[in-house]
């Protein structure tokens, strides 16, 4: 009998989790992006979710669809507090290369300033709301979760992630002006 | 705005750079290996530890800036009186401290025996905002309780810290408190373990060499489990540990040879007590850091230890030890 993809992550075997970075890496890398805003600590976020992935494996159900939204829940911890994972993983991160100094992605470096840029004024307008609401749209208007998957993610009950979601909508639509004045105006610069 | 606009207005997904996606994975798979066949991987300094600073790459990478600390300590009463005055140099302090310790009784210990540390300690934790920016947030100081087993590590060990019992073990802990003995031991070492540098047990710190050449080869060869330079495996080593006597007369006469070290005349510990200090400096490519050693001024015992961010000067870290002593049992207090 073939095992799922969930039995073998638990079961630690190695090819899976090559696998699982295969399928998941860019989503990790986009979802630690808008976290953290900016793209080397994305990276970092990368790494130390798989690596705190692999220390977690126990923790993955049995049954479930993709793993997708266990390692988006892993790399929001982590992301939230990104030193303590640094320092469970201290002797691996350490021997993880440094990023070159010319990044590679020289090419559209302007676009990925844009991007930083963009997310920092997103971010201000979503400071009205607590960090557990903020989870829920980064899972589900972000990175396309649905509830199930969310909670799944967040280890928390469905209902509890529609109900943060509601408070959450309700919250963004009370200061409209103040939120797409300052995420869509095209030269706010110079004020902040 | 509703949830749409947030939708629309976020940047466009985009590919992790090729070069880099293939050293990330690249680096994955080799820790999986490693983690498997048996080479031990260095503990997390922090879980049987306690204090320790972030991986360097990591905070560079992810550094944006550090901002706002929150609960700044309070300052520890002035020394009353100036004792010595003439300038020691570090050197000459070390040595010092080096024959105090050399000359403290070599206590007998069992095999079944618990190190036990009560510390005083405060330290920063860092969070990455969510611009990116790194924040920092200083501990209230508070108190540290650690059992740490004397001959083997897959014994477990204890941790009380804010009221919280953390067993300590190489295997993994589930949240609930349990040791999961079925577990893959992290570092996936085989049992019995007297450890290594960087999770050394009383055993193996008795079997260390103690001339300084030899000492020193030890402790660079170590650096494949620390990744640290001498000074700050040294500082590791003291930092919360009862270090065998003859160990720790040769660690300060290493430390005494090793270049980054002045003394601070008027030191005090996290818990106020007066000390004099050996501030270690270090700004090579490889390592920066500011870290404080404090000694008793009679005794020259070590007291505690204080870190600083070496850009800003402001205090990231500090301990007080109150008392060290061998117990029978995990959670046991001494006599």
């Amino acid at each position: 009998m073939e095992l799922s993809q969930r039995a073998r992550v638990r079961a630690g075997d190695h090819d899976e989790f090559g696998v699982l970075f295969e399928e998941h890496a860019r989503a990790v890398y986009n979802h630690a992006f808008r976290l953290t805003g900016n793209w080397s600590a994305a990276e970092e976020v990368v790494s130390l979710t798989f690596l705190e992935a692999w220390r977690l494996r126990g923790t993955v159900r049995p049954e479930g669809g993709s793993l997708l939204p266990w390692l988006l829940g892993i790399a929001l911890n982590v992301a939230r507090n990104i030193s303590r994972a640094a320092r469970r993983q201290q002797a691996a991160m350490s021997r993880l290369p440094k990023a070159p100094d010319v990044p590679d992605f020289a090419d559209d470096l302007a676009g990925r300033l844009d991007d930083a840029e963009r997310l920092e004024k997103i971010h201000a307008a979503l400071g009205g709301l607590r960090r557990t609401e903020r989870d829920v749209l980064a899972l589900c208007v972000w990175s396309g979760l649905n509830y199930a998957e969310a909670a799944e993610a967040l280890g928390i009950p469905v209902g509890t992630v529609r109900s943060r979601l509601s408070r959450a909508r309700r919250k963004l639509l009370r200061e409209p002006a103040r939120a797409s004045e300052q995420v869509t105006g095209d030269r706010v610069g110079g004020t902040r | 705005m509703n949830t749409d606009d947030l939708a629309r207005l976020a940047p466009a997904d985009r590919d992790l750079p090729a070069a880099r996606k293939q050293i990330l994975k690249e680096h994955l798979m080799t820790e999986l290996r490693q983690a498997s066949t048996g080479r031990a991987e260095p503990k997390p300094k922090l879980r049987r530890r306690g204090a320790v600073l972030v991986a360097g790459a990591v905070l560079t990478a992810a550094a944006v800036a550090v901002a706002a600390v929150v609960g700044t300590r309070t300052s520890p009463p002035a020394p009353t009186t100036a004792p010595p005055a003439h300038a020691v140099t570090a050197a000459q302090l070390l040595a010092k401290i080096a024959n105090a310790a050399a000359s403290q009784p070599s206590p007998v210990v069992r095999d079944s025996d618990f190190m036990y540390i009560r510390s005083e300690v405060a330290y920063m934790n860092y969070t990455v905002g969510s611009t990116g920016q790194l924040t920092g947030t200083m501990d209230k100081l508070h108190e540290r309780q650690i059992w740490l087993p004397v001959a083997n590590l897959c014994v477990t060990g204890l941790l009380i810290e804010r009221g919280e019992r953390t067993p300590i073990s190489p295997f993994p802990v589930t949240s609930d408190g349990k040791v999961d003995r079925k577990g893959t031991p992290q570092p996936d070492f085989t049992c019995p373990s007297q450890g290594h540098l960087g999770d050394a047990t009383y055993r193996l710190m008795q079997s260390m060499p103690t001339r300084p050449g030899a000492l020193l080869a030890y402790l660079e060869a170590g650096q494949k489990w620390t990744n640290d330079d001498p000074p700050t495996e040294i500082g590791d080593l003291i930092r919360e540990n009862i270090v065998p006597p003859a160990l720790a007369a040769a660690l300060y006469r290493l430390a005494a040879t090793l270049p980054g070290a002045t003394v601070v005349p008027h030191a005090t510990n996290a818990a106020g007590r007066a000390g004099i200090g050996i501030m270690w400096t270090s700004t090579s490519a490889k390592q920066v850091y500011k870290n404080e050693w404090i000694f008793d001024r009679t005794t020259l015992q070590f007291i505690g230890e204080r870190i600083y961010d070496p850009k800003t000067g402001q205090v990231t870290g500090e301990s007080a030890i109150l008392r060290q002593a061998f117990t029978a049992k995990p959670g046991q207090l001494p006599r």
